[in-house]
């Protein structure tokens, strides 16, 4: 009976950790490739294609910047997919704007901020 | 003088000679002064000799090879134009057309999407490469990845004057 009990109580906190950040919107990391939807997988064959095309050091860069995504925290991540939305949203004239701010703003910023 | 009319009622008997010596004085005299009647004379009497050669053909005069070849060559052209007509009957029914037509869309679609490659990986058919199969995130979200570092500052990104904006401010 106790052990029962321990067992159910095991499960709902799994559960509960599993469906926690979805059901507060928070994005989960997609961890298996059956877990995208057939368009999703086309778009990243796509882009596996456009990865392979890279340099050697780009591919290396965008490598670390996805070790980067790996590490932050769901609610950053949440942060950074919003203004993925916002920059998507941004017209071409001011896409080209942002870009030049950015470099900018990179020479000026010490590495790591 | 004799009428037109009476000297051509009897110019095929004049012709084969069957008429009276003053008749026949009548329509000479006649066709003399009448090129009308003159004219359908010669028209007359050209006829009545090509009748007369044509009376006296046989079979012997006829070249009978020749009439056979031609024959068989317009049987045998009337064959070949059925035969194709008859190919083209069958290609053209449903039941060819339909596999055609579908074989020849999805040609078109794997060439649009890249290859089947690129069509097959996505519907799960075949699998993707180690490196998409390790890290199918990077490659989903990878122009957001590509931008990481912007994203991640983006409002203080935007806050930054450029050199321009500044300039035409102070100036």
């Amino acid at each position: 009976m106790r052990r029962q009990v321990i067992i159910d109580a095991f499960g709902v906190l799994c559960a509960g950790m599993l469906l926690a950040p979805a059901a507060r919107g928070v994005p989960l990391l997609a961890q298996n490739w059956r877990d995208l939807s057939p368009r999703e997988r086309y778009d990243a064959m796509q882009n596996y294609r456009r990865h392979e095309q890279l340099p050697a050091d780009r591919q290396r860069d965008i490598e670390r910047r996805y070790q980067q995504w790996r590490d932050m925290t769901p609610d950053e991540r949440e942060r950074v997919r919003q203004n993925y939305e916002r920059f998507k949203q941004l017209p071409p004239q001011e896409r080209e704007r942002f870009e030049r701010k950015y470099q900018k703003w990179r020479r000026e910023t010490p590495p790591g901020q | 003088m004799a009428s037109c009319g009476t000297v051509q009622e009897h110019l095929t008997a004049w012709i084969d000679g069957e008429l009276s010596p003053r008749w026949g004085k009548r329509v000479r005299e006649h066709l003399a002064g009448c090129a009308r009647c003159a004219a359908e004379a010669d028209g007359l009497r050209a006829s009545i000799a090509l009748q007369r050669v044509l009376t006296r053909l046989t079979a012997a005069d006829v070249d009978v090879a020749m009439l056979q070849a031609r024959f068989r060559r317009a049987v045998d052209g009337d064959a070949e134009v059925e035969r194709h007509r008859s190919l083209w009957n069958w290609l053209l029914r449903p039941v060819v057309l339909a596999p055609a037509l579908a074989t020849l869309a999805v040609i078109v679609l794997l060439s649009a999407a890249g290859g089947p490659t690129d069509v097959l990986v996505p519907l799960g058919v075949t699998p993707p490469p180690p490196a998409v199969k390790r890290a199918p995130d990077l490659f989903k979200d990878y122009t957001l990845i590509q931008h990481l570092d912007e994203l991640r500052h983006f409002d203080t990104v935007e806050s930054e004057p450029l050199d321009d904006e500044q300039d035409a401010q102070t100036g």
